[in-house]
């Protein structure tokens, strides 16, 4: 399964504020196409995602 | 002609964005629809003159009383730090509910202002030490001569292995991106921090193209399928019964991770600092365990298989072995050493097996090995220790900076070594950064379908779907060349592709 973009933006949603602005950066750069973005962002996700508060 | 935009001619989409306004977080539902469209316009608006002013402000005072509320014992570790490398006091330490480790952000922002800042979080300290991070922690242990067993459970030298990690991650953006000596004072900081996160992003995801799958390929049973090919130039190959160890691909891909440059720089960065301080972290010889959070450290420490691919020690590595004992009569001489290319995986019971390339028929082979250990020296290197069945014991030597060089083939080789033609299904996917026009980076864009043709010299690269719908083309092929296992191909337009059956 692979997530779309889409997916992407909303866990990027749930990050600290302080942490979202190079995941905008990557969103805006339009030199990357959207594998690459996919790549870069969930590179990212991957270490800062929340921690369940359940 | 299909509107499906092929390689060769990677569309840069320049909606121009209607609103000047910089992006806010409440933009981001419309950033949900509107990202692919997304100008680089865009990006100027998101460093700004206004929101860079403080990007070099010092965060010393913020940083130490952060610590001394929440961590004190990373205190030290941090004065020290900034003793010796002045240019971090820039970075702003923030406690934020994340969900591991820490983060180095090149683009943090707080009260509006961008800055370079490490996110940690103090509030679930115990994620330090999640048990996921099984390989992670084996790989630091290897690194800082030491053993899993008694680093799993050390808080303070995992969490201090971790901040200086991420430590390193901000010298490297500092000094080899915005490079404040050649910089600061003689360029403004919008324009400098502008094109050192463009050439950091890109340079990451080079680096993310140098795993075994790019990374936004979750690996469901279909997908490793898809990639069984590439994987197996990665030296990951199926079992008896044509399984593909889902473990063996995490534990080569958390290798292929930590060999990325821009990981083995923040990494270097963090051991280099706990081995010059070491005293603060391991016992000496001899010592005994005063409960202070030392550990011991030195001496031979025994290797299972995963630490053998988690040690650098993986297939197509280049590396010397020495031998340096035998039991019995052997006609190797002890001190004789052979250099060349690892032939497969290593692994316990299996032998080791050396080769100049993968087309040379020439090779060194040992008898299987019964049993491996790996060893750090004072001055930080690690020596391994390979025993084999037949008593012969040799000292392996990871050798850094040897690579397979690329050799020239024919279309005709790579379509007989990869064993393509007319109809096979194959993967492309860009090797390169095409510069030109717009900039359009397509490094590691895949596209998947049948050869309409068998590949030829001179001829282009056509990808058609299961129904002959076209799918996607390059431009003419003027090159072929094999690197270790992998096979590529230039273009007329100077891009680089990878060819990789499905089936």
């Amino acid at each position: 399964m692979e997530y779309t973009l889409k997916e992407l933006i909303e866990l990027i949603e749930k990050l600290p504020e302080s942490l979202k602005p190079e995941f905008y950066y990557i969103l805006a750069d339009n030199t990357f196409t959207e594998s690459e973005k996919k790549t870069l962002i969930l590179d990212r996700l991957n270490k800062i995602s929340p921690v369940s508060t359940i | 002609m299909s509107n499906t935009p092929d390689l060769e001619s990677i569309e840069s989409h320049q909606e121009e964005i209607p609103s000047s306004e910089p992006i806010r977080p409440s933009d981001v539902t419309n950033l949900t629809d509107r990202a692919s469209s997304y100008s680089p316009e865009n990006i100027k608006k998101m460093i700004t003159f206004e929101n860079t002013r403080e990007y070099w402000r010092d965060h010393l005072q913020e940083n130490l009383s952060l610590l001394d509320r929440k961590a004190p014992d990373l205190r030290n570790v941090y004065t020290n730090l900034v003793s010796e490398h002045p240019q971090l006091r820039a970075v702003a330490l923030m406690n934020e509910n994340i969900k591991s480790n820490a983060y180095f952000s090149e683009l943090a922002v707080k009260d509006g202002q961008l800055r370079p800042g490490i996110a940690l979080n103090f509030s679930n300290q115990e994620t330090y030490i999640d048990p996921n991070s099984e390989f992670l922690l084996r790989q630091i242990a290897i690194q800082l001569g030491a053993k899993y067993e008694d680093i799993k459970e050390n808080k303070k030298l995992v969490t201090t292995f971790v901040l200086l990690h991420e430590f390193g991650h901000a010298r490297d953006f500092i000094d080899n991106y915005l490079k404040p000596n050649e910089n600061k004072g003689k360029k403004p900081i919008v324009e400098v921090l502008k094109n050192a996160t463009a050439e950091s992003v890109k340079n990451r995801l080079r680096d993310l193209m140098t795993m075994p799958v790019p990374q936004h390929i979750d690996l469901g049973e279909e997908d490793v399928k898809k990639y069984k090919k590439r994987l197996e130039t990665f030296g990951i190959k199926p079992d008896a019964s044509g399984h593909i160890s889902s473990e063996k691909i995490k534990i080569v891909s958390s290798n292929a991770y930590r060999e990325m440059s821009s990981e083995s720089i923040a990494d270097s960065f963090a051991v280099d600092y706990i081995i010059k301080h070491r005293h603060e972290y391991f016992l000496s010889i001899g010592e005994q365990d005063d409960h202070s959070g030392r550990i011991k450290t030195g001496g031979e420490i025994m290797m299972q298989n995963q630490d053998i691919i988690l040690s650098g020690i993986r297939d197509g590595r280049c590396i010397t072995i020495k031998k340096i004992a035998q039991d019995g009569d052997s006609g190797i001489p002890i001190g004789h050493t052979e250099t060349g290319f690892l032939d497969g995986q290593l692994a316990l019971g299996e032998s080791l097996r050396l080769i100049q390339d993968i087309d040379d028929t020439r090779f060194t082979q040992t008898t299987p090995i019964k049993w491996m250990s790996r060893r750090m020296l004072t001055d930080g290197r690690t020596i391994f220790i390979a025993k084999t069945l037949s008593g012969e014991t040799y000292e392996i030597i990871r050798n850094k900076e040897v690579k397979p060089k690329p050799i020239q083939k024919s279309v005709e080789e790579m379509n007989g070594a990869l064993g393509i033609n007319k109809g096979s299904e194959v993967i492309i996917m860009k090797r390169n950064i095409v510069n030109g026009g717009d900039s359009a980076v397509v490094i590691g864009k895949t596209m998947q379908g049948r050869l309409e043709t068998s590949p030829k010299l001179g001829e282009p690269i056509s990808l058609c779907d299961e129904k002959g719908n076209f799918v996607g083309n390059t431009s003419e092929i003027i090159e072929v060349r094999r690197i270790w296992r992998s096979w590529r191909f230039k273009t007329l337009s100077d891009s680089i592709y990878e060819i990789i059956p499905t089936e």
